[in-house]
């Protein structure tokens, strides 16, 4: 049993100048990264102390030195994660070990792609834990922008989306050139120096709930589509620094706890080949305290399908679609589950509009797509208890063709909605943005309980990979997938994510899984 | 044997697919078709310029027109065959999907339907040509000017998803050894992933029953519908759960025809080069 709260999770990740990039010392990062986080604890002995409402505020500082060779080993000095748990000693924050005592140090980060990698890893690892990612990113000399980086940044926002946690990705070039805060891609301006590009493309929008903290912070309005990227030389004289303390006070007011059974749970998301991991229309979310997790395929037809991919898994995870079964007479019971569906979708609808840019859409075509709104399947689960044979029950739903996956000793007991390879088809149904739908939602809704038992798997998948994994099974080979998905168990984050795109492009290339975005959970329940 | 038509239309493996419409203009496609009175011309035209919207709003993903295809119109009237659209940046002139977006003239029609506040409700539409009537039926033509592009195109595509023509006429062309002729050269042409598929949709305003993606030519009506027939490609196995899907009538051995279409058949008939070829996005 693990007892856990949410809280927010600030990282900061910044380049230790190296060899190669030694001019701007002073102050140095290390002396600025120490001077933010006294800043945000404004005084106090802990960020906690001053922060009393956050159940569980968890600061995460790491370091990359850019410019050394991969190969050579760490830098004297060169900082690893340090913790702030709950009541914890904050009087030396930078060198202090892993509270958690769950895992060493990391090892030092050559640069700052491997910082993100691991950071997305540590919090794929906890799952969801947190309520709000504030990641931030300091660098005195950025290198050029490679899709490396870029790569590794989209995947720490999706590694915090997992997590249900929204991530904000700032970016901080400390220099001495000024007056670049928050800007939007008007501010950048089509002649900009290629890095701070690739920053700001790094860096994730604000968003209506940013923006709002970060209006409350400055006391001045920033644009709609400004994103979280500071050119600055000094990180606490700056925007981001005001942002973060103000985003950190807005969030410690909010917490929860609950408990779950020690299953073991790996997800994956992968955009098509070729395509970025922004690009991945799927969506996954997971509150391991409460055993939910959710996993969505937006539609490609359509347009920010991803945006309501992802509003539709937050919801799903932090709060449970429990509607009204379909008992007799069946059309009061039709009607009752769509009034409940309605009232379940008005928060992810709330969340979703606010993510489409009417106001750059001025072309009728995007408009009118946009205007059309999006679809998305959905399917999750979530844990009842224990059974009264020793198991663990949950309850599964889904709408669409994301599957849930139930094996055991390499046999397929169950697989809904979609039972065989061969139903997948081209148009499946979709959760829509249009309102009024509420009914066909009622008919189409499936839900069902799942009892899991030691040693079982439960898989959930969007449709390439579903289908795959069916077919797998029909074939007499599932057991072999099983033991394919049990060696990348064994690996540590970034290798089985490494693993797991070697499997997928593989399996692609031969044709056997077809190039659509890949969205997995793999749940087991080891006793 | 390889299997074909299995290549995925991807933009960003720049594996784009290709479209050709094929639209007649003869003289005698001036004659009314449907109930509305409208001309066989004017619903042609209006059907074509609808599919290259839906073509457009498929490739668009929020604030981008993806170039999944490179597409281009041939009309046919008169003595010979032209362009209907503007030259494009893609291989042989034709336009990229994004090209084509922002070539669309947008028009504002009434809608017989209130909007809310007693005006009727305006309706956007795009357009990239006028109808046009007049002459003979130069097919031969169009195929021709057809087979030149796509020698081109399969040249700077050679993998991708075989070019698609889609040819809709009311007549005999003028020249119908000289049409199969060149029909017949222009299915030759290949990606690794298979022939160019042509498909073929006769419309007619004799309110006659169509005949819809036959799998023979037994029961086809005239010598013509027959021709037709022959010089149209089957439907690929991988197409037809797709155009099952967007309710086309189809089954394994469908031929990409349809004789007697009504102006329902026709908006069908395109869609698939719309609707059932999108499906196969990499998206």
């Amino acid at each position: 049993m693990t007892e856990a709260a949410k809280g927010p999770v600030l990282v900061f990740l910044f380049e230790q100048p190296g060899q190669t990039h030694s001019t701007l010392t002073s102050p140095p990062l290390r002396a600025q990264c120490e001077e933010f986080l006294n800043h945000l604890s404004g005084g106090a002995a802990s960020l906690t102390e001053r922060w009393p409402a956050a159940p569980l505020l968890q600061v995460l500082v790491a370091a990359y030195q850019s410019g050394s060779d991969p190969g050579t080993s760490p830098t004297d000095g060169l900082l690893s994660f340090a913790f702030d748990v709950q009541g914890g000693n904050q009087s030396s924050p930078l060198t202090k070990a892993p509270a958690c005592g769950e895992e060493p140090p990391p090892p030092a980060f050559p640069n700052p792609a491997a910082g993100f990698v691991a950071v997305a890893d540590w919090l794929l690892r906890r799952g969801n834990n947190c309520s709000r990612v504030i990641a931030i990113h300091a660098t005195a000399a950025p290198g050029p922008g490679s899709a490396e980086i870029e790569r590794a940044a989209g995947m720490l926002k999706t590694a915090a989306d997992f997590c249900g946690a929204p991530a904000w990705l700032c970016n901080l070039w400390v220099t001495e050139t000024t007056g670049l805060g928050f800007p939007d891609e008007a501010g950048i301006g089509t002649e900009a120096n290629p890095v701070v590009k690739s920053l700001f493309r790094m860096s994730s929008p604000l968003g209506p709930a940013g923006s709002e903290i970060l209006d409350a912070a400055t006391g001045a309005s920033c644009s709609p589509a400004a994103r979280c990227f500071e050119a600055a030389p000094s990180l606490v004289g700056g925007l981001i620094a005001r942002f973060a303390a103000a985003a950190l006070k807005s969030m410690c007011s909010r917490n929860g706890a609950s408990s779950v059974e020690e299953v073991e749970i790996q997800a994956f998301l992968l955009p098509k080949d070729g395509e970025p991991i922004e690009g991945c229309q799927d969506a996954l979310s997971v509150q391991a305290n409460s055993g939910c997790l959710a996993i969505s395929d937006g539609a490609g037809t359509a347009s920010y399908s991803a945006e309501w991919a992802r509003a539709l898994c937050r919801q799903a995870v932090s709060r449970p679609p429990r509607f009204p079964p379909l008992a007799e007479p069946e059309a009061a019971a039709l009607s009752a589950r769509a009034a409940a569906l309605k009232v379940w979708l008005e928060v992810p609808l709330r969340d979703w509009s606010p993510e489409v840019p009417w106001e750059r859409l001025l072309r009728p075509v995007m408009y009118n797509k946009a205007r059309a709104g999006s679809g998305a399947t959905l399917a999750g689960i979530e844990r009842i208890g224990p059974s009264e044979s020793g198991g663990i029950r949950f309850r599964a739903w889904a709408l669409g063709d994301s599957c849930v996956i139930h094996a055991r000793d390499g046999t397929l007991l169950s697989s809904r909605p979609i039972a065989r390879a061969a139903e997948f088809g081209y148009d499946p149904k979709l959760i829509m943005t249009r309102p009024g739908l509420e009914a066909k939602y009622a008919v189409a809704w499936q839900d069902w309980e799942v009892t899991l038992r030691a040693g079982d798997w439960l898989l959930l998948a969007t449709d390439a990979m579903s289908e795959y994994v069916l077919r797998q099974f029909e074939a007499g080979s599932g057991e072999d997938l099983l033991s394919t998905f049990d060696d990348l168990s064994a690996k540590p984050g970034p290798e089985a994510w490494r693993a797991f795109e070697e499997f997928v492009q593989t399996r692609r290339e031969q044709g056997t899984l077809r190039n659509d975005d890949v969205g997995l959970a793999v749940l087991r329940w080891k006793k | 044997m390889a299997s074909t038509y299995q290549q995925q239309i991807s933009a960003s493996k720049n594996l784009p697919g290709c479209l050709i419409v094929l639209l007649d203009q003869s003289g005698s496609m001036g004659e009314e078709f449907g109930s509305d009175k409208r001309t066989k011309a004017v619903a042609a035209a209006r059907a074509v310029n609808t599919a290259l919207e839906e073509l457009v709003d498929q490739c668009t993903s929020g604030e981008s027109v993806r170039d999944y295809f490179h597409v281009g119109v041939i009309g046919y009237g008169g003595a010979a065959a032209q362009n209907l659209l503007p030259g494009g940046a893609a291989p042989a002139g034709l336009l990229t999907s994004s090209e084509l977006e922002t070539k669309a003239q947008v028009e504002e029609i009434e809608k017989e339907e209130d909007d809310g506040t007693g005006k009727l409700k305006m309706e956007r539409r795009s357009k990239w040509f006028e109808p046009a009537a007049n002459g003979g039926t130069p097919m031969d033509d169009a195929f021709k000017i057809a087979c030149d592009k796509l020698r081109q195109w399969v040249a700077a595509f050679p993998n991708s998803f075989p070019p698609m023509v889609l040819n809709i006429t009311d007549g005999e062309p003028s020249q119908p050894e000289e049409a199969e002729k060149a029909a017949r050269a222009l299915r030759q042409i290949s990606t690794s992933d298979g022939e160019t598929l042509l498909f073929n949709c006769h419309i007619s305003a004799s309110g006659k029953l169509p005949v819809k993606y036959p799998i023979s030519d037994q029961g086809l009506p005239d010598p013509h519908a027959k021709w037709l027939f022959q010089i149209s490609s089957d439907i690929p196995e991988s197409m037809l759960k797709k155009a099952q899907d967007a309710r086309l009538e189809v089954a394994p051995g469908s031929r990409g025809f349809v004789y007697n279409a009504a102006a329902g058949q026709l908006v069908k008939f395109l869609r698939i080069g719309t609707v059932v070829s999108a499906s196969s996005f990499d998206r």
